[in-house]
């Protein structure tokens, strides 16, 4: 167990510059890291003494420019770490090394995100993943699935961020996976064959019971009870065989439509059942595409009914997920019994017709022993396509006997879409030429032309964003605008009324509103919930270090997706509902499902999936702050680490990274078991009398120790639970001192703290939407214009959907 | 369904199944028969013996029951066939004396013996049946014969604390997969309670164990095994369908109509008595274990009109019979071209007739023998139909065993046989020659006739070790069954495991050997 854990202030006094990721404040206070260089430094570094080579006051001081910065940051180490000044020098004192340590890392930060913020007179930003197959949807009608093994490349991550410009670069072996991406679209906007939508359905007796031969057996006795497939934890088994449709080809991928009737059983003291339908990664696991709970109790079966897209032909299993599983180290034998062909399920009422040895699933009162799914039957009916996808497609391809100038029109159109700009014919000779050879090779219109297609659907200009001309301008075109704006609500191309508002010159002034306050109230701004969420919060981040079965044996798979739905989904009810910000800090109310009304000990909710459940102040939730999913995020599987959640707090709530710690900082021991059991909190501030670290961490604690009531998953708790080590569990602690000196008592309180400084929070959350929005760092040059953002928002009391209407609106987003 | 109906069709299905009711038999109660053991079943813990007035007695033994034998309890397997003495018998469900509940032979109890079964019963578990259970906790009411000494014997290693196994076992105490299946636990307390009838020990112990299993359920039986005892899978006693498991024939495996009666929608040999048999649909083949069986002696045969009688066993009533539709019946559209294949229609095989592992017709069957025949309803209700006629020889065969003499006697008409399955293939892919699955004595008579190689012997030919195919008279009243033809078989023992498979699917055909 290692645990890092100095940072050094951020939070200095006065205006002490603080980066946001890569935002700096505008006052500069008197350059303070020089008075330390020259009283500590330079007499050794310098024009007398020039020891390791290093001439401090040579180093240049344009950190914009970056020359260097790795002579800086190595600096900041030195002195951070204490390995400079040298011992036998004069020390500096506490709070001139804080001083200099946080006055040199902003001036880093501040350098660095200029660098990221720079843009060259054209500047590109790739489409992510996600931007991409909404991409070739909205154009195509057209559903791929970028993010499949062998398609393309994972999006770098920078602070959370997918969209980050600088940060998605093109390697050779890239291109190659565009290629193949806009073949095997292009494959499913134009089959060769005409594929009609299918349905199939299976009975438990035809998937389990050999084709239903012992339902007739059954039916004989006169159990009219039909049998029913007993889906359980630890063992997947079949929910689509590729067989079930006859013949299945990748000309079937497509959307499905998938209804289930069946209940759920849940133990006593159990989790309610969960049921997770996806292609199988390992004996006991599958990729959920569906994820359901399953509360319809056994004698009142429920149809649930799904879509999802599938690349054909799929197979894919059932998995019950549950922290209890029949368990195949309790003998293979023992979990095989139960898919024995002389185990015939009916009734939990029926346990004549099981095999003796097979696990008991139902105690003498019929209560479940596992969380159990009963299956009735499945129906999957597809590949079905919209009259909207295909109208998509409608006139796109030539008639066989176009003239190439019609031929060339019909490019020119589908290039301005896919381009999502005017285009000139010349730009399109390149592509006209491929199909003129195709033609000329004696290929059919459809073949020919669909390499034109391609050639426009690999081209810099549909996988990019570009903005700019060779002669640099400072303001974007409209119809750069009118990308920038449909890729920040929309992940998505601009759609016909977008482009036509750009192209007639009345994408501003009213006419912008208009065009805005439409793309706000179109379905499509999900993506943009969805999308923003995950990145801006750091989504990724939930489950990267998978919580220890042994400490947490409730936590799982479908616990971990729930709490990643709920902050999603409370996203999308504040900015549905255009609430206030301070939803963000606190609230009386969630979305949860029955897992999670579980996990936090709320009543089970009626209906089944995400819906708003009230909070009182004894369930110690509300806001995002007490969700599982950010509470657990900076966990390392094992523990809380309160100053990882004071770090993430500061750069996603407030928007102040901290400086990061310096290198080699030892790890806080393991307890030990003679030793007194101790909270991590007590550890902590053990630790802490370094006095090279204490500056910092007494800014940067609290932030986090003030969720020490919840643990490493985010279950509530007064006690903290210490493996090792004499005496009883210690009583958690979670006061402290806000960086400006005011007192919390608890969590509670500190949220109230954080309510008064609702200006700081929107500040950031601003910061982090623009960031979002122009696919870029923040830099220096941007203060103006976020200052005016945020005066907009506050003019309707900082309501989410008003911030996001601000930001849109703003002089910034039409900016380059 | 009505919910009422199906309660009491299940409650009927329970007692079925487990024959028991969680009360044990009073000894007074029981009627005491003098007999001479002459054939035993080691696997389904039944048997017959010969009652001093020369009558065949068939007996079952309940899961409780242990045989008695030099004072002291003792495995079905250790009593010698011919051993004399009185057996303890109680009324089935239909009021018929066929529940053995212990034997007496009025000798002192010898020590001997006793560890012998001591032993026995440390490789195969203590049996009991659970009184409740809650979670994963149960109470276990342990069977003994002799529970003056249950404490001593046993409880040193069924102490509160001790860890224990528990395996689930049907009502002839055989189990699934010990080493598999069997769940690990401790005993939580024990209790004393009055030996109120035979087979209680007078202990009760409340258990707990790891995971719960389908059978670990009030009334079930289950065979618990101390902490050091050596675990072992009796080869035939286990009824798992894999492993050796799958290598046995039909008789020595689990028996579906009898563990899950529910998924019979008809009366069996084996249990539904509340349902009506099977009716046979014209031109369709009955269900597996849909037949009534019946053993009688071949009395006569109308073979043009595939009929005839027997006299059935020990009740000797004559009963005739007709053979249901069979062969293969080829019916040709009359309006398509004779060339043409299409609208030929093959009527199934719904009867047929076994005569020295052979197909035969009933021309072929000898009078006089005894036959197993497989009978259905007719409309009237009368057991006249016939799906199945097999001699001895071919139901030996097919289940896979031969004799093999342990004692011959043939002056006093005498032959001792154990029944003798191939050898298989173990786990550690070594041959294991499996021990016997029963015993039985044989009378022989001057008129039996012996074959070797399809030459005929004489009785003093045949030799402890050899392994015979037999076919039988049948048991009537003063008139004990005898071997009518021996066959001295080549050792079937070294058959293959896949070939035995192969050959229980009715693949491999037997080249009959007449007798001349």
């Amino acid at each position: 167990m290692t645990s890092r854990f100095c940072f050094h202030s951020f939070f200095a006094a006065s205006s002490l510059l603080t980066a946001c990721l890569g935002l700096v404040n505008a006052v500069h206070a008197a350059e303070s890291y020089e008075a330390f260089l020259e009283k500590h430094c330079i007499r050794c570094h310098g024009p007398e003494k020039e020891k390791g080579d290093l001439r401090i006051d040579q180093l240049s001081r344009d950190f914009k420019l970056g020359a260097d910065t790795h002579h800086w940051a190595e600096m900041m180490e030195q002195v951070n770490s204490g390995e400079m000044p040298p011992k036998k020098e004069k020390q500096p004192s506490q709070a001139e090394m804080a001083a200099f340590v946080t006055n040199l890392d902003s001036r880093i930060k501040e350098g660095r995100a200029a660098r990221m913020a720079a843009r060259p007179a054209v500047s590109h930003y790739r489409l992510s993943r996600k931007e991409y197959q909404n991409t070739v949807y909205d154009l195509l009608g057209v559903r791929y699935d970028p993010a499949k093994p062998g398609e393309l490349n994972e999006d770098t991550l920078w602070h959370g961020f997918e969209r980050i410009g600088s940060e998605l670069s093109l390697s050779p072996s890239h291109v190659d996976r565009y290629y193949r991406a806009a073949e095997l679209v292009l494959d499913r906007a134009f089959p060769t064959t005409a594929v009609e939508a299918r349905k199939v359905r299976k009975t438990a007796a035809e998937m389990r019971y050999g084709n239903g031969k012992a339902q007739e057996a059954l039916d004989r006795f006169g159990i009219k009870r039909p049998l029913r497939q007993l889906l359980f934890p630890g063992h997947l088994q079949t929910a689509l065989s590729s067989g079930w449709f006859g013949k299945t080809g990748p000309e079937h991928s497509g959307l499905y439509k998938v209804r289930i009737q069946a209940s759920g059983i849940r133990p006593i003291g159990g989790q309610a059942a969960h049921l997770s339908i996806g292609k199988r990664t390992g004996e006991e696991t599958v990729d959920g595409l569906i994820e359901f709970d399953l509360t319809a109790p056994e004698d009142k079966p429920q149809v649930y009914e799904f879509e999802v897209f599938l690349e054909m032909p799929a197979a894919l299993d059932f998995c019950v997920v549950a922290t209890d599983v029949v368990d195949r180290r309790q003998g293979a034998a023992f979990r095989g019994a139960l898919g024995g062909g002389a185990y015939l399920f009916t009734h939990s009422s029926e346990t004549l017709l099981l095999n003796p040895n097979a696990p008991q699933m139902f105690d003498d009162k019929g209560n479940g022993l596992f969380s159990t799914v009963l299956l009735d039957w499945i129906e999957w009916e597809g590949p079905l396509v919209s009259e909207a996808e295909k109208s998509r497609r409608v006139g796109l391809v030539p008639q066989d006997d176009a003239t190439p100038e019609v031929v060339a029109e019909h490019l020119q159109r589908f290039a301005e879409r896919a381009w999502r700009r005017s285009v000139k014919k010349e730009e399109l000779e390149q592509y006209l030429q491929s199909y003129r050879t195709e033609r000329e090779a004696g290929e059919k219109m459809a073949d020919a032309y669909r390499v034109a297609l391609q050639g426009v659907m690999t081209s810099r200009h549909f996988i990019y964003l570009v903005e700019g001309d060779p002669v640099a301008r400072e303001r974007l075109t409209d119809s750069e605008l009118a990308s920038r704006l449909s890729y920040f609500l929309w992940s998505s191309m601009p759609d016909d009324g977008l482009s036509t508002a750009a192209k007639s010159g009345t994408l501003n002034g009213d006419g912008l509103k208009k065009e805005v306050d439409r793309m706000l109230a179109d379905n499509k701004t999900s993506r943009f919930i969805d999308d923003f969420a995950r990145q801006w919060l750091q989504l990724n981040r939930v489950g990267m270090f998978p919580p220890d079965k042994k400490l947490y044996p409730t936590y799982d798979a479908w616990l971990e997706e729930s709490m990643r739905f709920e902050v999603i989904e409370y996203f999308r009810e504040l900015f549905a509902k255009n609430l206030s910000l301070d939803g963000f800090i606190d609230s009386d109310w969630t979305m949860a499902n029955a897992r999670l009304c579980d996990f936090y000990g709320l009543q089970e909710p009626k209906a089944s999936g995400f819906q708003r459940v009230s909070l009182k102040p004894e369930d110690r939730r509300g806001g995002l702050l007490t969700m599982g999913a950010v509470l657990g995020l900076t966990s390392d599987g094992t523990r809380h680490r309160p100053v990882h959640r004071g770090v993430w707090l500061s750069e996603v709530v407030l928007g102040k990274p901290p400086p990061p710690p310096p290198a080699n900082v030892p790890a806080i021991e393991p307890p030990t078991p003679q030793s007194p059991k101790a909270t991590l909190r007590q550890k902590i501030e053990a630790h802490r009398n370094d006095a090279n670290c204490a500056a910092c961490h007494a800014k940067i604690d609290p932030l986090g120790l003030a969720w020490d009531n919840y643990d490493a998953i985010g279950q509530w708790r007064t006690h903290e639970k210490v493996p090792a080590g004499v005496g009883s569990d210690p009583v958690i602690d979670p006061s402290g001192l806000m960086p400006d000196g005011r007192a919390f008592k608890d969590a509670t309180e500190f949220k109230r703290l954080l309510l008064e400084d609702r200006d700081k929070v929107a500040r950031a959350f601003i910061e982090h939407l623009c960031t979002y929005a122009l696919r870029r760092a923040l830099a220096f040059d941007d203060q103006d214009d976020l200052k005016a953002i945020q005066a907009e928002a506050k003019k309707s009391d900082y309501r989410i959907k008003d911030i996001v209407r601000a930001v849109t609106l703003s002089d910034l987003i039409r900016k380059r | 369904m009505n919910r009422v109906l199906l309660t009491f069709l299940l409650l009927i299905a329970q007692t079925a199944l487990h024959a028991v009711d969680l009360a044990f038999p009073k000894l007074a109660d029981a009627k005491p028969v003098r007999g001479e053991l002459t054939s035993a079943d080691f696997i389904h813990r039944s048997g017959q013996f010969h009652t001093e007035k020369g009558e065949l007695l068939e007996f079952t033994m309940p899961p409780y029951a242990v045989m008695k034998y030099r004072g002291a309890e003792a495995d079905l397997r250790e009593i010698p066939l011919g051993t004399k003495m009185t057996f303890l018998m109680v009324p089935d469900e239909n009021g018929h004396l066929t529940r053995l509940v212990t034997t007496d032979d009025e000798q002192p109890a010898d020590e001997a013996q006793r560890q012998k079964f001591i032993e026995f019963t440390k490789a195969r578990g203590l049996p009991g049946w659970i009184e409740k259970t809650e979670g994963k906790q149960m109470v276990v009411t342990l069977f003994s014969g002799d529970p003056k000494n249950f404490q001593k014997t046993w409880m040193d290693d069924f102490a509160v604390g001790k860890n224990i196994k528990i395996c689930v076992s049907n009502d002839e105490l055989r189990t699934w997969n010990v080493n598999v299946d069997g769940k690990g636990g401790a005993v939580r307390e024990v209790q004393s309670v009055p030996a109120d009838g035979f087979g209680s020990s007078g202990v009760r112990l409340v258990l707990t164990v790891s995971d719960m299993l389908e059978g670990f359920r009030k009334g079930r039986v289950v065979r618990i095994y101390g902490q050091s005892w050596p675990q072992k899978d009796f080869f035939a006693e286990s009824l798992m369908n894999y492993g050796v498991g799958a290598l046995l024939a039909t008789d020595f495996r689990e028996c579906p109509p009898k563990h899950y009666p529910d998924q019979f929608p008809f009366r069996t040999d084996y249990g539904n008595a509340h349902l009506p048999w099977y009716q046979i649909t014209e031109g369709t083949p009955p269900p597996r274990w849909s037949e009534h069986l019946v053993l009688g002696e071949l009395v006569k045969v109308d073979a043009a009109n595939s009929s005839g009688q027997f006299r059935t066993e020990r009740s000797g009533e004559l009963m005739d019979f007709t053979l249901l539709a069979s062969g293969a019946t080829v019916v040709v559209n009359e309006g398509l071209p004779a060339q043409s294949i299409a609208p030929v229609k093959f009527q199934p095989k719904l009867a047929s007739v076994r005569y020295q592992n052979a197909d035969a017709t009933l021309a072929d069957l000898p009078l006089g023998q005894r036959y197993r025949f497989h009978m259905y309803q007719d409309k009237s209700g009368a057991f006249t139909r016939c799906s199945l006629i097999s001699d001895e020889h071919s139901h030996l065969t097919q289940q896979h065993l031969t004799y093999r003499v342990t004692a011959s006697d043939p002056k006093n008409g005498r032959l001792e046989v154990a029944w003798q399955h191939p050898d298989i293939t173990n786990y550690q892919r070594d041959m294991e020659s499996p021990p016997p699955f029963g015993h039985s004595l044989l009378r022989v008579t001057p008129e039996t006739r012996v074959w070797k190689a399809d030459q005929p012997v004489s009785l003093t030919d045949i030799k402890p070790g050899d392994l015979l195919l037999v076919n039988l008279t049948s048991e009537q009243k003063d008139k004990p069954a005898h071997c009518t033809d021996l066959w001295v078989t080549e050792a079937a023992g070294r058959t293959a495991p896949k070939a035995q498979s192969k050959e229980s699917k009715g693949t491999k055909k037997d080249k009959a050997v007449k007798p001349k």
